[in-house]
C-alpha cells in the first residue's frame, strides 16, 4: 500500500519524501515486470512401451524437466509387467508365470500384482488377471503373426474347445503374498496377464510423480485407453470424446482433474459371422465376445477406473451402475450398431458434464 | 477572499501531493497492462497451434526443407502451402505431407498400407503409425486440452 503510506507524509519531510516517490516510480517497471512474469513453463514427453502403446505426457512446472523419470518409470513397469520376456538377473511377469515357489520381486511389480488381485475381487471376477493362457489363445487365434489373415469359424471353434479347461485352470488359482520379505507365490498353473490393468496403473504412477514435483497442470494420455487429467493451462475444462461415435462430438464431455479410461471392441477386433472377436476375453464365459462395445470410465483413480472400465463393459450396465455408486466412479455405456457406439445409458453425473447436454 | 483562500489550498494541495498522483497513475496503469498482457497470453493459448512430430523407433527424426532448415517437429498451424517430405523408415521409405493445420503419410512401401489408409488427420492425440517402419507421427495441439479417449 504505498500510495496510502505516501499520501499520509504530513510529518515527513518534502524532500525525503520527493526522494522515495521518485525512486518508486523508477523502480515500478521493474517491480511490475516480476508480477507479470510466469515461471511455469511447460513440457512435453512419450515412451513407447506398456503394452505397445504410447504414453504420452504434457505438463507445467516451475522447475525443470523430469520426464527423464517418468520415462525410467515406464521402462522398469515395462519390463516388470512383461508376461513374453524375462529379465536379466531379475524377476518379471514371466519368469513368475514360470515359478511355482515363492518369488522376490521388485516392489513395483509387487504392489502391481496386489492391486490387480484386489480389483479382481472388487470387480466380481469381471476383470482377472489370471487369464494369461486364455488371453494368448485368443489372441494368437484371431490376431496371429500373419497381417491380414484371420481365422476361419472353423478355427475359431477349434480354439472355443480349449476354453473350459483354461477357465478351470484360472478360476482355481490364486495369488500368495508376503508382505515384508515382498515375495509373492501362484497357487495353481495359470498365467498372470496384467495388459487389462497397467496402462491405468502407469497413469496412476504418473499423476504420482507430477504431485511430487509440484504440478497440477498436467494431461497424461496412455495410449488413449486410460487419461489422466490435472488442471488446464486455462483454467478451463479438458474437451474428452469418446472414439467411434457416428456423429462428430456426439459423446464429448467437459471436465478436469479426473482420471478417464475407455474399454473397447474397436481396436484388435475382427468379425465373422455377425460377432465381434476383440481383444478382450470375458472371464466368465472365456470367450472374446461381450454384449457391449465400450464402456468410458470417469474417476479419480485412473488404476480402478481401467480394471472397472473391462468388468462394465463385460457385465452391462446393472452392474456398472451399481460398481460406480460403490467405488465412486461416473461410468457411460454403448452398444455396437454398424461399427459405431450406440448410447445404453450412463451415470447421471456424467451426464451433466456433457458438452453438448 | 474565502474563495481564493479555498483555491490556493486545494492548489497547494494537488502541487504538494503531486507525486503521489503521479504514483498512483502509474500504478494503475501498470497494473492494468500487466491483467491486460496476460490476458491476451491466455487467448493465444487458446488458439491452439497444432504440432505434429515425426518418430522413429521412438526418436525425434531430423527431417529438413529444401533450404536445409529443421522442420520436425512441423508447426501445422502455420503451413499455407502443402509439402512433401521424403524419410526414411526403418525398412523402407515413406513420404509425408503437410499441410495447414494437417499431415498424412503420403506413400509408403511398406506391405500394410494402413499408416496411408489414415488420410490426412488433424486431431490431437490422433497419431498416426507405421509400424512396419517404426514411425510413429504425434500430433499435439498447443493447448492440448482436447482427448480423445477409446
Amino acid at each position: 500500500m504505498p500510495f496510502l503510506f505516501l499520501v499520509d507524509d504530513f510529518d515527513r519531510s518534502y524532500d525525503k519524501n520527493m526522494k522515495l516517490k521518485k525512486t518508486l516510480i523508477i523502480l515500478l517497471p521493474l517491480i511490475l515486470s516480476s508480477c507479470g512474469n510466469e515461471e511455469v513453463k511447460y513440457y512435453q514427453g512419450f515412451d513407447y512401451g506398456i503394452f505397445h502403446s504410447f504414453v504420452s505426457w504434457t505438463y507445467g512446472a516451475k522447475g525443470e524437466d523430469f520426464s527423464n523419470e517418468i520415462t525410467s518409470y515406464l521402462e522398469r513397469l515395462d519390463d516388470l509387467s512383461d508376461p513374453y520376456y524375462p529379465m536379466a538377473g531379475e524377476a518379471n511377469l514371466f519368469s513368475l508365470n514360470e515359478s511355482s515357489d515363492w518369488v522376490a520381486v521388485d516392489p513395483v511389480l509387487y504392489d502391481l500384482l496386489k492391486t490387480a488381485t484386489d480389483l479382481k475381487e472388487k470387480t466380481e471376477g469381471y476383470f482377472d488377471p489370471y487369464i494369461g493362457k486364455l488371453t494368448k489363445l485368443w489372441k494368437n487365434t484371431l490376431f496371429g503373426e500373419e497381417e491380414d489373415i484371420f481365422p476361419t469359424q472353423e478355427e475359431i471353434d477349434e480354439a472355443a474347445t480349449k476354453v473350459p479347461e483354461l477357465l478351470e485352470e484360472a478360476n482355481s488359482f490364486s495369488l500368495s503374498f508376503d508382505e515384508e520379505n515382498k515375495k509373492v507365490k501362484r497357487n495353481g498353473t495359470a498365467h498372470i496377464d496384467l495388459g487389462g490393468l497397467v496402462k491405468g496403473y502407469a497413469v496412476e504412477q504418473i499423476e504420482k510423480i507430477m504431485s511430487a514435483h509440484g504440478s497440477t497442470i498436467y494431461n497424461i494420455n496412455g495410449g488413449q485407453s486410460s487419461v489422466g487429467l490435472g488442471n488446464t493451462k486455462s483454467g478451463k475444462p479438458f474437451t474428452v470424446s469418446v472414439m467411434y461415435s457416428k456423429v462428430e462430438g456426439e459423446n464429448t464431455f467437459k471436465f478436469k482433474e479426473k482420471d478417464t479410461s475407455g474399454s473397447g471392441v474397436y481396436e484388435q477386433q475382427y468379425r465373422l459371422n455377425g460377432k465381434i472377436y476383440n481383444h478382450i476375453v470375458n472371464p466368465k464365459t472365456g470367450m472374446p465376445l461381450s454384449d457391449y462395445s465400450m464402456a468410458f470410465l470417469v474417476g479419480d483413480d485412473s488404476s480402478v477406473i481401467d480394471a472397472f472400465a473391462t468388468a462394465c463393459m463385460l457385465a452391462g450396465p446393472d452392474k456398472a451402475n451399481e460398481w460406480s455408486k460403490k467405488y465412486d466412479f461416473y461410468y457411460s455405456l454403448y452398444k455396437d450398431k454398424d461399427g459405431y457406439t450406440d448410447f445404453v445409458s450412463e451415470s447421471s453425473e456424467l451426464t451433466a458434464m456433457r458438452a453438448n447436454g | 477572499m474565502a474563495d481564493v483562500e479555498k483555491k490556493e489550498k486545494t492548489k497547494k494541495f494537488f502541487l504538494r501531493h503531486i507525486w503521489d498522483f503521479v504514483l498512483l497513475v502509474a500504478l494503475s496503469l501498470g497494473t492494468a497492462s500487466v491483467f491486460i498482457a496476460r490476458s491476451i497470453n491466455e487467448q493465444r493459448k487458446e488458439e491452439d497451434a497444432l504440432v505434429a512430430t515425426v518418430y522413429k523407433n521412438n526418436q525425434k527424426m531430423e527431417i529438413k526443407d529444401e533450404h536445409g532448415k529443421s522442420v520436425n517437429p512441423f508447426v501445422l498451424s502455420t503451413i499455407n502451402d502443402e509439402k512433401h517430405f521424403t524419410i526414411e523408415g526403418s525398412k523402407t521409405d515413406l513420404v509425408i505431407a503437410v499441410k495447414h493445420n494437417s499431415i498424412c503419410v503420403y506413400s509408403s512401401n511398406c506391405p500394410g498400407q494402413e499408416c496411408v489408409h489414415e488420410g490426412w488427420v488433424s486431431h490431437p492425440n490422433h497419431p498416426i503409425i507405421c509400424a512396419y517402419n517404426e514411425i510413429f507421427i504425434e500430433i499435439i495441439s498447443h493447448s492440448w486440452e482436447e482427448i480423445i479417449v477409446g
